[in-house]
């Protein structure tokens, strides 16, 4: 207290106040450097090789979408229209309709996986909407008396029913996850990889090598074959391709590809651990509104 | 006496905390005023990146990759679409509606195996299955015949490998009863349902 009283007494007391405001500032910027360097450790180096990785990414996609517009400017639009016409009509197209479900029901029946031929019930179209977009729907109702063989080949044909493209047969993930092992593998592969997507679904199916050939050699590492593979051998696509590969020269012939879309809307099965068995089917013959035309 | 013992000591003490004072002021002005020449001067420079053609500080590499992100994320939709054949939106929707419903005959076949799996030999017995696609709903009708006493047991164990089977979402538990039927002997009828996960194809 003596020591300072007598230092307020020699005016050094301001020099003393002033000295610990700096020494105060000076503490706060130090800490604030370690801050800084602190967050700079923990955030910035990481986020610094993340930015690499987006921009050698972003790098690459820019390559694949200009190579992709380059290949898509070749196109001809034959598939818009073949869907206007065929896939989802904008008349009811009933003939067609009748005719690819005859043709199916006689393979059916060839196999002896069918017990009778079935009757078929065509009901009054309805409009529906989902996602955005209307369509008109034909209830198509009709049961039959089959092996498990032929319920089998029933659903592998309603899967396939309306698909155009082998790109309609794999689903969004699936081609999402072949354009990321392209990018991986090979990015100047997109090219072959969007040939092998619009190739016409029924050609796929009654030949499938010289096109998975194709793109196999553009992308020859095991693991991209491996995955396409796995993807092509999943038991309803795997079905659906050997149902199309035996009624291709019949659908051909008659004119009735490509296949209207049908859905299911419901199925009833009776008799079930039975040797034959009745299945019930509720379908959806879908088509454009008259609006739509 | 007094005065003579306390006074001279007084300029010395004076002095050097003068001294001492203005000696203190000098070094945190200094520090001070290096401190803020490095936080606005060198730090800035050393917690700085460069990525690719670009410098960022750290603030500005988290705003730069969510940024980047919403970017590659436009690329990416950019390059499905021109890898497709072609766009057609209606189209595009009713693809979505038939990836969406499974197939029911593999349900089927993976109820079948369920009855299997639970050891029940040909007990259970399936008499009809319905599916409703919009609903995403599965409903299985049947009976557990010739297990004599431990039909309700069948049942349960049956119903217990269906609730867990992969696509089954959630299961609605039949009622468990016991018939003592004269013309086909003790059986248990059920009737149950369950919905599927939106992950089954």
């Amino acid at each position: 207290m003596r020591l300072l009283s007598r230092c307020s007494r020699l005016r050094c007391a301001p020099l003393l106040s002033l000295s610990v405001l700096f020494l105060t500032l000076s503490f706060l910027l130090l800490s604030a450097h370690a801050q800084a360097v602190a967050s700079m450790r923990r955030t910035g180096l990481p986020a610094a090789l993340r930015l690499r990785q987006i921009e050698a990414r972003a790098s690459v996609l820019r390559e694949q979408n200009d190579a992709a517009e380059l290949q898509a400017a070749l196109r001809t639009g034959t598939e818009e229209e073949i869907l206007r016409i065929s896939v989802l009509p904008d008349e009811p197209a009933l003939d067609r309709l009748l005719a690819t479900l005859d043709l199916v029901f006689s393979h059916l029946q060839d196999l002896a996986v069918l017990r009778e031929f079935p009757t078929v019930t065509v009901g009054e179209a309805r409009e529906r909407s989902a996602g955005g977009s209307e369509w008109q729907s034909v209830p198509v109702t009709f049961t039959v008396a089959a092996t498990e063989e032929g319920v089998d080949i029933l659903f592998a044909f309603l899967r396939t029913a309306g698909m155009l493209t082998v790109s309609d047969l794999l689903s969004p993930e699936d081609i999402s996850r072949l354009l990321t092992l392209t990018e991986d593998q090979n990015p100047a592969a997109i090219t072959a990889l969007e040939e092998f997507l619009s190739v016409d679904l029924l050609r796929f199916a009654v030949s499938p090598r010289p096109y998975q050939d194709q793109l196999l050699g553009a992308l020859s590492a095991p693991l991209f074959a491996q995955e396409l593979t796995a993807m092509l051998d999943l038991p309803s696509r795997r079905s659906g391709l050997a149902l199309l590969h035996d009624l291709a020269p019949a659908l051909r012939e008659r004119h009735l590809w490509p296949v209207r879309f049908l859905s299911v809307a419901d199925a009833r099965m009776e008799g079930v651990s039975d040797p034959w068995m009745t299945a019930s089917f509720t379908l959806e013959a879908a088509g454009r509104t008259p609006h739509q035309r | 006496m007094l005065h003579t013992d306390t006074l001279p000591a007084a300029p010395v003490s004076g002095s050097f905390l003068h001294a001492f004072s203005r000696g203190l002021l000098l070094f945190s002005v200094v520090l001070t005023g290096a401190l803020s020449l490095s936080w606005t001067i060198l730090l800035p420079r050393f917690t700085q990146f460069a990525v690719g053609d670009f410098t960022f500080t750290v603030r500005e590499m988290a705003a730069n990759e969510s940024a980047l992100r919403a970017q590659l994320q436009t690329m990416e939709a950019e390059r499905i679409r021109l890898v497709l054949p072609f766009q057609d939106a209606l189209f595009s929707v009713l693809k979505q509606e038939k990836y969406a419903v499974p197939s029911l005959n593999e349900v089927r076949r993976e109820v079948r195996h369920a009855a299997v799996r639970a050891q029940t030999g040909d007990a259970v017995v399936l008499q009809e299955m319905t599916f409703d696609a919009s609903q995403r709903r599965v409903q299985v009708t049947g009976d557990v015949r010739g297990a004599g006493a431990s039909s309700m047991t069948v049942l349960a164990a049956f119903l217990g490998e269906v609730e867990r089977l992969s696509f089954v979402e959630k299961m609605e538990h039949p009622p468990f009863s016991r018939i003592d039927d004269p013309e086909i002997g003790v059986h248990s009828p059920f009737r149950f349902s369950f919905s599927l996960t939106p992950l089954f194809r």
